[in-house]
């Protein structure tokens, strides 16, 4: 049966309140919404798609940030809100080194979607070529002078690309949450050398795809 | 000895040469005058907030507020801009230091190198280039371009020198460029720009002149693209100049902080 889909795009738009000009204003709200609708031509149409809103919330504070990112669901037909807080974290700038600890994505790597080097957040399956899911991380990033940096991350909790298993039959083992078994990433960087940028990163960690066991 | 070290000694002398000459009544050469608007409009530090309107060619406008902070190097200019306004570009940034060019968006986190090509292109959706931000803001047009004086107008009311300028380097985006340039202030009103097929492309245009810190500014340019019809209106909110500015400023690190 030739079915032919139309999605269409209803609604994105961007919500903030007016921004302030000074670094020490006070919090910047800002977000996103969007809404979806696909039709798929049957007797009778089909329909689907939903909505998605968006809030950040971000502070500057004195030698420091804070950074808040709500995300809802909404899936048709007859679905439910679901709310999550996507990422949490709270930045401290110091003279010589930058610390990141919350829930986080660490974007190592500057092409948009092919990085080998970023992989210490999973690929979200649901949406590969969205945004990769934020894990609790520490973040530490040395920096040497103008052009060198040495970053280091550490992350306590192991996250996989699903959340949950597809198939009930099949149990989505995870590796217990310890110190040992808690993933360490480290990457030395140097920008502006030569007119290059170059990186070197090391990685201890578990792919986050899950794999069935025979 | 670097170029920027040579071009700075010749623009000092040729300023020099240039106040002797205008101080004795008698009409400047073009080099003379262009140093003396490279003088009025450079600073050793510049700290500006100014928002950028540009109006596509149907007429559909999108304003933007950016600050910017700029300091002359021995090893090159370097510039750092932030854009405040609206939510949508808030926190993009963009460091140049000398032939390096960085751009952070912050919906994607990542700061990315910059061809040195694309300094030619545009600023941001604008109708200026990134070289037009660079001689614009604190660089100057010596370094890029030989100039001549070749006649005397009139723009807004100003007495103006008539400056033909003509590209010391191949890889310029435009073949020359024509500049009225006022001759009290010294600072230009119209700069005429042509392509590398002679047509006329896009006109500057400065209004608003005022003085501040003994320093002439316009706190309003028009840059029109009169091939795509477009054009971008920029005009100063605030500015100050020769803040002494931390070098920790012109890095990566402080263009990935947030605003």
């Amino acid at each position: 049966m030739k079915k032919t889909i139309f999605s269409i795009l209803v609604l994105a738009t961007l919500l903030a309140v007016p921004p302030q000009t000074s670094s020490a204003s006070g919090p910047l709200l800002s977000g996103r919404l969007t809404s979806e609708l696909g039709v798929v031509f049957t007797e009778p149409l089909d329909f689907s798609g939903g909505q998605q809103i968006i809030v950040n919330l971000d502070q500057l504070l004195d030698s420091g940030a804070v950074h808040l990112r709500l995300q809802g669901d909404y899936t048709l037909p007859g679905g439910n809100w679901v709310l999550a807080l996507d990422e949490a974290y709270l930045d401290y700038y110091a003279a010589n080194f930058d610390l990141r600890l919350g829930k986080q994505r660490l974007n190592w790597g500057t092409a948009l979607q092919i990085n080998p080097t970023d992989v210490v957040n999973p690929v979200n399956i649901a949406n590969p070529l969205g945004d990769k899911r934020a894990v609790v991380l520490l973040n530490l990033a040395y920096y040497l002078n103008d052009n060198w940096s040495i970053s280091g991350a550490y992350a306590p909790f192991f996250t996989p690309a699903i959340a949950e298993s597809p198939n009930p039959l099949i149990e989505l083992i995870k590796p217990e949450n310890s110190f040992e078994n808690g993933e360490f990433a480290l990457k030395l960087s140097a920008q502006g050398i030569q007119g290059m940028d170059a990186s070197f990163s090391a990685y201890r960690g578990r792919e986050k795809t899950p794999t069935p066991l025979l | 000895m670097n170029k920027l070290l040579k071009s700075m000694i010749l623009t000092a002398l040729l300023f020099a040469v240039s106040v002797g000459a205008v101080a004795a009544g008698t009409s400047p050469c073009g080099p003379q005058i262009l140093a003396k608007v490279d003088e009025m409009m450079g600073a050793q530090s510049k700290v500006m907030t100014q928002n950028m309107t540009i109006v596509a060619a149907n007429g559909q406008e999108r304003t933007r507020e950016m600050q910017m902070w700029s300091r002359q190097m021995q090893g090159g200019d370097e510039m750092l801009a932030k854009f405040l306004a609206p939510a949508d570009v808030r926190g993009t940034g963009i460091l140049m230091k000398d032939d390096d060019m960085w751009l952070y968006l912050p919906a994607l986190g990542r700061t990315r190198r910059v061809a040195a090509h694309a300094k030619k292109g545009s600023f941001m959706g604008s109708d200026l280039t990134f070289d037009d931000m660079e001689q614009l803001g604190s660089r100057g047009f010596s370094p890029f371009y030989r100039s001549e004086l070749v006649g005397e107008g009139e723009v807004s009311d100003s007495e103006c020198f008539i400056l033909e300028l003509t590209p010391l380097q191949e890889d310029n985006a435009f073949s020359r460029l024509t500049m009225w340039v006022d001759k009290n202030i010294f600072l230009p009103r119209q700069i005429e720009y042509y392509n590398e097929g002679g047509e006329l492309q896009r006109r500057l245009s400065t209004y608003n002149l005022s003085a501040e810190a003994g320093r002439w500014q316009a706190e309003r340019m028009v840059m029109e693209d009169l091939l795509k019809g477009s054009k971008t209106i920029l005009v100063i909110k605030e500015v100050s100049f020769d803040q002494d500015l931390d070098a920790a400023l012109f890095t990566t690190r402080s263009l990935e902080r947030g605003v």
